[in-house]
């Protein structure tokens, strides 16, 4: 009977889903230690061990049970120790089980490749790419420029055609390739030198979710420009700065939709705008290359155009993959002044999920009392699932007068992570404060 | 000649400074690769080696010109040490034509699979100490039937000598540490039929040394001042902090954050506590150290209120900042207005007690020219080091009507971590909204 309900979860969970692997670091290197999350339901002592056969790693999971992918889900952690430069085929079972229930992809970049490869790019081709190190090719002073020996550069084994060569780059261009992780080869007079699982391509035609080794989701939390309440009129402004010396491919970066006489798709090096107009006010979440991501700047700042004379306005967090919790977190000293409307805002990075909250007394007669105690769904939003209270006053009027507060927020699942924040605005000036989780 | 001057160089350099090595990560596992940052003169490093014998780790940093530890004008030597066995390791860095040192720290190297954990992992060795729990799957063995539960006698060892047993419960063991001076140790738990250590896992610590950083996390608080301010604002700074942990939390700078005297005085923020402080005068912020171990859980908000408006307003949040906000290299403040109707506050950190200077550039964001550029000196204040200038529109006046900007701060030597944030007050309302990286 138990194998059978076994056999007919796993079934169940057909066709397969990356959604329920994940890795820590999402893009580990030759010299990180890498550990699998895979995400189960009702295997309260599930346990789980990985077996690596050249690129193939295959994770048995012992439980009884366990279905993928169900809501309310648990981590069943599986470590896969640090793991040569390649690309990995991660394929889960239920111990017992033939079938597997979960596959994804793996790759791991060379801790100290040959060279660079900058940036990712589209499974269309024809894009740039620069092959970057100090002193990567032989160059001698000529006559009216620099010479440079002859180099031959392919690309998960085939020729890109190359754009120029100086002592410290190769610009080529990538050829059309389907989506996926490869290696870049460079061949000189001197020899041939490969970077393992250095380029990625990825298939334009579906902006979101991307390969998570390589894109980094980046939230948003509000980006609306329009009339609000008592005579407000809302403007926020999203500003960046792309800080690297390469283009940053940034087609589900809201700019991607501004077009003038052309559509910015690529950030270049040092490229910043300041942009606004957007109405949504769920958030947005954008997925942007992680080797750009430590040099990214942005700032979110929302403005009410109406007092513009009186205040800049407020700024908001911009929420990178660090950023959101897979864990408890709290948002501290919250007010609950009829002054004031405090309204919580609530994301999901992704899928279903739910929310357990609790609103907690920090000071006086009702302190490190739990006032309440509730269950938020956030839903669909773009990219992400949102949730919002207007007013926690209004919604829970027993907090009323008990502040300062702090919320207490729980994920259902690690495998889905939450972010939040409080604002707290002023009811005549509407002056506007976030508390976010610090 | 150029040994002689390396030798005259070395031996003035003495004594040896911990100071001069950083680790990264700063608390290692027998699983984690690490890197040293050994800070030098700017000595043109050709190369850096590694020896280790058992647990001494020998750097040799082989330059052109002779190397000294230095405050200015340092060379960040990064030097891969691997992964390495757990235990406590002498790291001593040494120009490489002679065997005299120029910098040596301690790196403890935990155990990634201990038998157990230790919370806190981290004792005062200055007071009559608390207990600390020991806790694991089936630590020891206990009889079942009816209450009370009977356990075997544990043995328990903080180095070479034996803790108090408290209490026991098969995945728990209470116990109080004997009192040791400072320094690392293993703890031994030793049953009838079994015997476990974790290695380097336990930090005894003193108010008047240097915290270590393995087990310390230091946490920015940007600005702490409630005082009166000018046109009659009366500001009020309230730091909250939740510790969601389940073991109180050693602060070795002293107590921003006091425990209470009820029903026993201990200083120490207890378990699932927030507490909320006002009424310091750091306007030049507040460097904490908190116990690592602890950090993940801790959650923060820093509010500065006006109470002269307080109806109209209920403050700002300025962002509370971990050790890896700081950046060790350039990056930018975005969206900075230039209008006369603001004052535009600049404040600058960096993450040591030294002196120290950034680049303080102010670029146009519509034209990307550069309107502005200073080296801006930080003097060390407690635990980090400051600057400020109090309005960029005064201090800079060609900025003006040029907005929006964009401030770029860049370390101008080699291994500073620096952060920063500008405060735009309005004039009339004294409204304030802060700007930071994000």
């Amino acid at each position: 009977m138990r194998s059978i309900l076994t056999f007919v979860l796993a079934l169940v969970a057909i066709p397969l889903t990356a959604d329920t692997i994940r890795f820590d670091p999402p893009n580990p290197t030759s010299r990180t230690p890498v550990m699998a999350y895979l995400t189960g339901s009702g295997c309260g002592s599930s346990s789980g061990s990985a077996v690596r056969n050249g690129s193939s790693i295959g994770v048995a999971i012992r439980s009884q049970g366990c279905g993928f992918p169900v809501l309310g889900g648990y981590d069943v952690p599986v470590d896969l120790g640090i793991l040569p430069a390649g690309v990995y085929d991660v394929v889960a079972r239920l111990e017992g089980v033939p079938t597997p229930v979960a596959e994804v992809k793996l790759p791991v970049a060379d801790a100290v490749p040959p060279f660079a490869v900058q940036p990712n790019v589209s499974h269309e081709g024809g894009e740039v790419i620069r092959l970057r190190r100090l002193d990567l090719i032989g160059c001698t002073a000529g006559t009216p420029a620099l010479v440079c020996e002859d180099v031959a550069v392919r690309i998960d084994g085939v020729a890109a055609e190359v754009i120029s060569v100086s002592p410290h780059e190769v610009i080529v261009r990538a050829p059309a390739h389907a989506a996926g992780t490869v290696d870049v080869e460079l061949t000189t007079p001197r020899g041939t030198s490969r970077s393992v699982a250095a380029l990625h391509y990825y298939d334009a035609a579906f902006r979101q979710p991307r390969d998570p080794a390589f894109f980094e989701r980046v939230l948003f939390p509000v980006l609306y420009s329009g009339a609000g309440s008592y005579g407000s009129q809302w403007r926020t402004d999203l500003a960046l700065h792309n800080g690297n010396t390469f283009e940053v491919e940034a087609d589900t970066l809201p700019i991607g939709f501004i077009c003038s006489f052309t559509c910015v798709t690529r950030l270049g090096p040092d490229y910043g705008e300041i942009i606004h107009g957007f109405d949504w006010s769920t958030g947005y979440v954008a997925e942007l290359p992680r080797q750009a991501m430590a040099e990214l700047r942005f700032s979110l700042v929302v403005r009410d155009l109406s007092r513009d004379a009186s205040a800049f306005g407020t700024s908001v967090p911009v929420v990178r993959g660090k950023d959101w919790f897979d864990r408890p977190f709290s948002i501290v000293n919250v007010p609950s002044d009829p002054k004031n409307r405090v309204a919580l805002r609530l994301y999901a990075s992704q899928y279903i999920s739910e929310a357990r909250m609790n609103i907690v007394a920090l000071t006086g007669p009702h302190a490190n009392t739990v006032l309440v105690y509730a269950i938020e769904y956030p839903k669909a939003a773009l990219g992400h699932n949102f949730a919002f209270i207007g007013d926690l006053l209004t919604k829970y009027p027993e907090i009323a007068g008990k502040g300062p507060l702090r919320l207490d927020i729980l994920t259902a699942t690690p495998a889905w992570p939450l972010w939040a924040y409080v604002s707290v605005t002023n009811n005549d000036t509407q002056n506007v404060i976030v508390i976010a989780p610090e | 000649m150029r040994a002689l001057v390396t030798a005259v160089l070395t031996l003035l350099a003495l004594p040896l400074s911990a100071a001069n090595i950083r680790f990264d990560p700063p608390n290692p596992t027998s699983r984690t690769p690490v890197n040293a940052h050994i800070f030098v003169l700017s000595c043109g490093v050709e190369s850096a080696s590694v020896a280790r014998t058992g647990s001494i780790i020998s750097v040799t940093v082989n330059s052109f010109e002779a190397c000294v530890p230095e405050v200015f004008g340092r060379h960040d030597a990064v030097v891969d040490l691997g992964v390495l066995p757990a235990g406590v390791y002498d790291v001593v860095a040494s120009p490489g034509n002679l065997l005299v040192a120029i910098a040596e720290a301690f790196l403890p190297v935990a155990d990634a699979a201990a038998p157990f954990r230790i919370e806190p992992n981290v004792f005062n060795s200055n007071v009559i100490g608390f207990p600390v729990r020991i806790v694991g799957s089936n630590l020891i063995k206990c009889a079942a039937g009816p209450a009370p539960v009977v356990c075997e006698d544990p043995a328990v060892k903080f180095g070479d000598a034996i803790a108090a047993v408290v209490s026991t419960a098969p995945d728990e063991i209470v116990v109080q540490p004997p009192q040791l001076p400072p320094g690392i140790v293993d703890v031994t738990l030793q049953t009838a039929t079994t015997s476990a250590r974790a290695v380097a896992a336990f930090r005894y610590f003193s108010f008047s040394e240097s915290p270590d950083r393995a087990f310390f996390e230091p946490i920015l608080f940007p600005v702490l001042y409630s005082g009166p301010g000018s046109f009659g604002s009366l500001w009020r700074t309230e730091v909250a902090m939740h510790n969601a942990n389940p073991f109180p939390i050693d602060q070795p700078r002293g107590a921003l954050f006091g425990g209470g005297c009820f029903p026993i005085c201990d200083g120490r923020p207890p378990a699932h506590t927030t507490l909320i402080a006002f009424g310091g005068n750091f306007s030049t912020g507040l460097v904490d150290y908190v116990t690592r171990l602890a950090a993940p859980n801790l959650h923060f908000s820093l509010i500065v209120r006006d109470l002269s408006r307080d109806t109209n307003d209920f403050g700002t949040s300025v962002p509370v900042v971990r050790e890896r906000e700081f950046f060790d290299r350039p990056f930018s403040l975005l969206n900075v207005p230039a209008d006369p109707r603001y004052r535009l506050g600049l404040r600058l950190y960096t993450y040591e007690p030294i002196p120290a200077a950034l680049t303080v550039r102010i670029i146009s964001h519509t034209t990307g020219g550069v309107l502005a550029e200073r080296n801006v000196f930080l003097g060390p204040v407690g635990d980090h080091a400051f600057a400020f200038i109090g309005d960029l529109l005064t201090e800079f006046p060609q900025i003006a009507g040029k907005g929006p900007l964009r401030i770029e701060i860049a370390p101008t030597q080699e291994g500073t971590l620096a952060w920063s944030y500008v405060s735009i007050t309005n004039n009339e309302t004294q409204h304030v909204t802060v700007i930071a990286p994000e």
